[in-house]
């Protein structure tokens, strides 16, 4: 059976439409073309070359079932973009190198060729750096077909939120140093599986996770919920003159590791009464430290 | 000499806004999808089928418009008409239209 041009470009629209919207574009759309065919027979354009053109005018179906459906046609759209960038640099500038070091360290200590300590470390870079650069788009694309989230994390940009200059090395030193030592941690875990000084009796080193939650798959949540806190902390940090807003609140020691914006205030001072609200922030972070100190039992 | 693509991006931004206002007065008195992109062209508001369809749908979904399928023909056709709400607008346009009108002459006879 061979259908008509107009039936597959009508079907190719519908495709991506919701269900119930369908009968009803379909009839006007066909309704539509019918009557623009006509006025062009009417013109003398003979048949095949009337649907054609009409067809043409009307454009590719994706493009009109967008327009219907009232689809983005982006990933990540110009409210979040510049806040999807800033992460995405913060991230790849800091967490490769970090795992370059400590994957090279981790094989000489291993004994292993230079080759394969070369080889091992790039490996594992690019393979970070692949893994940084997917997660993080995927929650930015996430975030910005939910319109709640987005309300939430984006905000009239404040020219007070742009720092000092002494200031600005210190924003990014706390967003680093909080990268670092959470690369770091997730690094010492991961690699505690093959080189580790606890070793079971074959000789084959005992890592800190037990290998039932490896196949599982918690802690490759653990990890997307880890880049997704970092790039809302990251956004929100970046996007409002937080760091001036008074009283701030710290979770437990377990949440150390996680410590993203708890890193030391701009005054300098270490002690824990500095003024800042993480209160908002600090929630979705700390109910998920005591999954993470159970699993490393 | 003005440069073509840049007049012609600047033609549609000021375009842009006017469709919306001329369905909504074009539609007191009840139409359909290609015969109002006929009237459409005809009174110098041409507009690609493509922004029409849609467009007529996201209306009639912001209640501005009403729509009900008229099967009295041999081709079943669904035919739009403005709400209450939809004159409403229309109006309500139409005044910030003239008002606009009126800023704009002044502006270039008082400069």
């Amino acid at each position: 059976m061979t259908t008509s041009p107009t039936d597959r470009h009508i079907a190719a629209t519908l495709r991506s439409l919701p269900q119930e919207q369908r009968p009803d574009i379909e009839r006007e759309l066909r309704a539509s073309i019918a009557d623009a065919v006509d006025a062009r027979l009417e013109a003398g354009i003979d048949a095949a070359g009337a649907e054609t053109q009409v067809l043409s005018e009307l454009g590719d179906p994706a493009r009109l079932a967008a327009s219907y459906a009232d689809r983005p046609l982006y990933l990540i759209g110009p409210g979040l973009f510049p806040d999807y960038t800033r992460v995405l640099t913060v991230l790849l500038s800091t967490v490769p190198p970090i795992l370059l070091v400590v994957v090279g360290i981790v094989r000489v200590l291993n004994g292993d060729t230079p080759g394969a300590v070369a080889r091992s470390a790039i490996v594992a870079v690019l393979m970070a750096a692949l893994h940084i650069a997917f997660w993080t788009t995927l929650v930015f694309v996430v975030v910005e077909r939910s319109p709640a989230m987005r309300r939430k994390l984006t905000r009239q940009w404040d020219p007070r939120s742009l720092p000092e200059a002494s200031e600005q090395r210190l924003l990014s030193a706390e967003l680093i140093g909080g990268v670092v030592v959470a690369t770091l941690g997730i690094s010492l875990v991961v690699l505690s599986h093959t080189v580790g000084p606890v070793t079971d009796a074959a000789g084959e080193p005992i890592g800190i996770i037990a290998d039932a939650l490896w196949h599982s798959g918690a802690l490759y949540l653990f990890f997307l919920f880890f880049t997704a806190s970092v790039t809302s902390t990251s956004s929100r940090s970046t996007s409002a003159g937080v760091f001036r807003t008074p009283s701030r609140t710290r979770c437990s020691a377990s949440c150390s590791p996680s410590r993203l914006s708890g890193s030391p205030p701009p005054t300098g001072s270490s002690t824990t009464s500095s003024s800042r609200s993480w209160a908002g922030r600090r929630a979705p972070r700390c109910p998920r430290s005591p999954q993470r100190s159970s699993s490393s039992l | 000499m003005i440069n073509g693509e840049v007049l012609a991006a600047h033609r549609q931004e000021l375009r842009r806004g006017t469709i919306v206002l001329a369905c909504l007065l074009l539609l007191e008195q009840p139409n359909y999808g290609y015969a109002l992109l006929e009237t459409l062209e005809s009174k110098g508001f041409a507009v690609d089928a493509n922004t029409l369809y849609p467009l007529l749908r996201r209306l009639e979904k912001q209640g501005l418009l009403t729509s009900e399928w008229n099967t009295q023909e041999s081709r079943p056709r669904k035919f739009y008409i403005a709400s209450a709400e939809g004159v409403a607008l229309a109006d309500a346009l139409v005044h910030d239209w003239n008002e606009l009108h009126g800023a704009l002459n002044a502006l270039k006879d008082g400069s």
